[in-house]
């Protein structure tokens, strides 16, 4: 077992946004949150990656407890992930961007003295190969279209060689062709490097085409969880959720 | 992925250009500069220049020093700090205080511990501040600069309060009577100074600072310690600040608690403003700058400095938000362009860059001109007037002039350059170097000096690196020539 969250809650100042969360990520699993807006699934992640700490409950990553551990530690021990609202580097090259990454996991960051552009530059090519970005490598990555930015944030989550990937709506604000790019883009990723995926998303075609598993939240608590035929035919779900999207 | 491709032109420009392992060539930069200014203050006597001037531009390097240091914290780690001269002055009294009340005290071992003490009140003082963010940071830093401030100002049997640290010893040489010694002395140690910190801002850890800068939520989940990243960050710009203040103490040979007031602080945040934050070295273009407009104005005209310093600031902020070198450098990254279209816009945002840099250059200069001269719009209050002596010209019929000669010579070279002709390029180059000769003539080197490096520099980096370069060459322009304009 990869990932496994115990009885997790959070709560702001009263209002709980996260209720009695349990959620198990087997090795290589395909993993998916579902839910409306304001079900928490944001918070789930980032209570997972150290973003906010939970009020109650426990987490732990490969059977050792992370719970309270500080985002940086919890990304070197071999989580990595994307977020909601791009997250790049947005001044930086397209080649930079990755290559700091890789720095990074490779603890080059104190090197004060070598010349960073020399560095690990056949991992991060590999990387931008990985995701479809070398012919953009020295483009200024805020310049990019939004599909591209969101490619790059996958190379920069990559490169700290992740076992388990968080990927928080991969497609959110994508069009339809986009979208269906990057979902092959991120299973090829996904089973080239024998990951670990955990996402969130909105868009139920995407879900059932990859998902192996998914657990559907609503109003913080986990209302269904099991193959996506089960939770499909879950008259439940049906009802709060995959109802309102029709 | 495919790309479009308009013609057949070669690989883009930049697909994967791999850095080849070796020596960084920067160095040579600075080894140029050193050469070309070691003998500054023999020339400047030799030329019968002021001799004030090797006082002035030993204070420009000592600046840049400073302004680089904090540089980065404000432009690479994004940290606002308004209490940098803090570690000037502890510097400055560091080096002061060891070298008055430890008799046997080598003067070397002096100025060696200056930037350790800065570096180790960042440590502390940092390691207060980095706990807060944003606008709480920057008052923080402010808060805790004026607490080192205050305790030099009274703090009478140590550090001589109000009244200075005074006549710390130095050796004889660098009191020879026209600062030569002093100048070397100092050109020296800020050039090592700033190339280490070149190396270290383009090195691993630098390119972490710049993340940090970009987004720290996201440099977080790269596994670094953002925190522990910015108190790094902090002690370098206090060790290079403390550097920098030991040697201002070593020319007054003595301290005095202004070396650490909060406007110092602010004065080299105008410094990297003026420059440009986002650049290496737009710092040391800003302290330039301030400085050459600080000495020529103030002297004079005490009450007009400030106007005309918020003036250029206001300009700055809304014309040029990346600074004076900012604006040099930045150019248009479309990523989807083909080759042939990215090179026709290098060159047609080059050319117009070029006006709009030279007609600021001609508003500035007409300004200054008159702030220094009030008198002499439409004639020269100095001398009499020759038709065949431009010096004796009014400022305004004088800048008609250049303007007209320099849009004749320059409308024609620009030409070329868009034909993408390897001449006209070097010709451009050439011609940058126009204004010193000129304003040599009407008796202003300084500011022709000024002029003619930040033109040349952004001929420079315009039209000779890399990328562009490639485009000048043989094979590369018959094609550019027949490809499709961008316009």
């Amino acid at each position: 077992m990869l990932l496994r969250v115990e009885n997790v809650t959070k709560s702001f100042d009263g209002f709980v946004a996260v209720n009695n969360f349990n959620l198990t990520v087997e090795q290589g699993q395909m993993a998916c949150i579902i839910g409306p807006n304001g079900a928490g699934k944001s918070t789930a992640f980032n209570l997972i990656t150290g973003h906010l700490q939970p009020t109650r409950g426990r987490i732990f990553f490969r059977d050792r407890e992370i719970t309270g551990f500080p985002p940086h530690e919890i990304c070197q021990m071999g989580v990595g992930r994307s977020f909601q609202r791009t997250n790049i580097f947005p001044r930086l090259s397209v080649f930079e961007n990755v290559q700091v990454a890789v720095l990074s996991h490779a603890k080059k960051t104190l090197n004060f003295f070598t010349p960073a552009k020399q560095l690990v530059q056949d991992e991060t090519y590999q990387l931008l190969e990985d995701v479809g970005l070398v012919d953009e490598a020295q483009s200024i990555s805020g310049t990019l279209s939004y599909g591209f930015q969101k490619q790059l944030e996958l190379g920069i989550a990559l490169a700290s060689e992740p076992e388990l990937l968080l990927l928080d709506e991969p497609t959110a604000g994508m069009s339809p062709q986009e979208t269906a790019s990057s979902i092959e883009l991120i299973g090829k990723i996904a089973r080239g490097r024998g990951l670990t995926l955990l996402f969130t998303e909105h868009d139920m075609d995407v879900v059932f085409s990859i998902a192996e598993k998914i657990t559907v939240l609503h109003q913080g608590e986990v209302l269904a969880e099991g193959l996506p035929e089960e939770v499909r035919a879950n008259p439940e779900v049906q009802r709060v959720y995959l109802g309102e999207a029709e | 992925m495919e790309t479009p491709q308009t013609t057949s032109t070669p690989q883009r420009a930049g697909s994967t250009p791999r850095s080849p392992e070796g020596r960084d060539k920067v160095i040579w930069i600075f080894v140029a500069v050193l050469l070309l200014l070691f003998w500054g203050p023999e020339f400047i006597l030799k030329m019968a220049w002021p001799e004030y001037w090797i006082t002035f531009l030993t204070e420009v390097f000592m600046w840049s020093l400073f302004a680089v240091a904090f540089n980065v914290l404000m432009g690479y780690t994004g940290m606002v700090s308004f209490g940098q001269a803090a570690y000037l002055g502890i510097g400055g009294y560091t080096a002061g205080l060891l070298l008055k009340k430890i008799a046997w005290m080598p003067f070397y071992l002096g100025l060696v511990a200056a930037p350790i003490g800065g570096a180790l009140a960042a440590l502390i003082l940092g390691y207060l501040c980095i706990r807060r963010t944003h606008i709480y940071f920057a008052i923080l830093t402010l808060a805790f600069g004026q607490i080192v401030y205050l305790t030099a100002f009274k703090w009478y049997d140590f550090t001589g309060g109000d009244n200075g640290l005074i006549g710390v010893p130095v050796p004889e040489w660098v009191q020879d009577p026209t600062f030569s010694n002093y100048y070397k002395f100092v050109l020296v140690i800020v050039l090592i100074g700033i190339y280490i910190l070149w190396r270290i801002v383009n090195s691993p850890f630098g390119k972490t600072l710049t993340a940090i800068r970009e987004n720290p939520e996201r440099t977080g989940f790269i596994g670094v310690n953002v925190q522990r990243y910015q108190l790094y960050a902090f002690i370098v710009a206090g060790a290079f600040s403390g550097l920098a203040g030991a040697r201002m103490m070593v020319h007054e040979r003595s301290v005095y608690p202004d070396l650490a007031h909060w406007t110092q602080s602010t004065q080299v945040l105008l410094m990297s403003l003026l420059g440009g934050v986002y650049t290496f070295f737009g710092p040391i273009v800003g302290a330039l700058i301030l400085l050459t407009m600080d000495a020529d104005i103030t002297q004079d005209y005490p009450e007009i400095w400030q106007l005309f310093l918020g003036a250029v600031l206001i300009l700055i902020l809304y014309g040029l938000p990346g600074g004076i070198l900012g604006f040099i450098q930045e150019r248009d990254f479309a990523s989807t362009d083909d080759y042939a279209t990215r090179m026709h816009k290098a060159v047609s945002v080059f050319a117009r860059k070029f006006w709009f840099f030279f007609a600021g250059m001609l508003v500035f200069t007409a300004f200054f001109s008159i702030l220094l001269e009030p008198g002499s719009w439409l004639l020269s209050e100095e001398w009499e007037f020759e038709l065949t002596a431009i010096q004796t010209w009014g400022i305004v019929p004088r800048t008609i002039l250049q303007a007209v000669v320099g849009v004749l010579i320059f409308s024609a070279i620009l030409r070329g350059v868009k034909a993408f002709s390897q001449a006209c390029r070097l010709l451009m180059l050439l011609f940058a170097l126009m204004p010193v000769g000129l304003h040599i003539y009407l008796g202003t080197p300084l500011s022709g000096i000024l002029i003619s490096a930040l033109l040349t520099l952004f001929v420079y980096v315009n039209l000779l690196q890399a990328d562009v370069r490639q485009a000048f060459g043989r094979q590369h322009r018959a094609e550019l020539r027949a490809a499709p304009s961008a316009q």
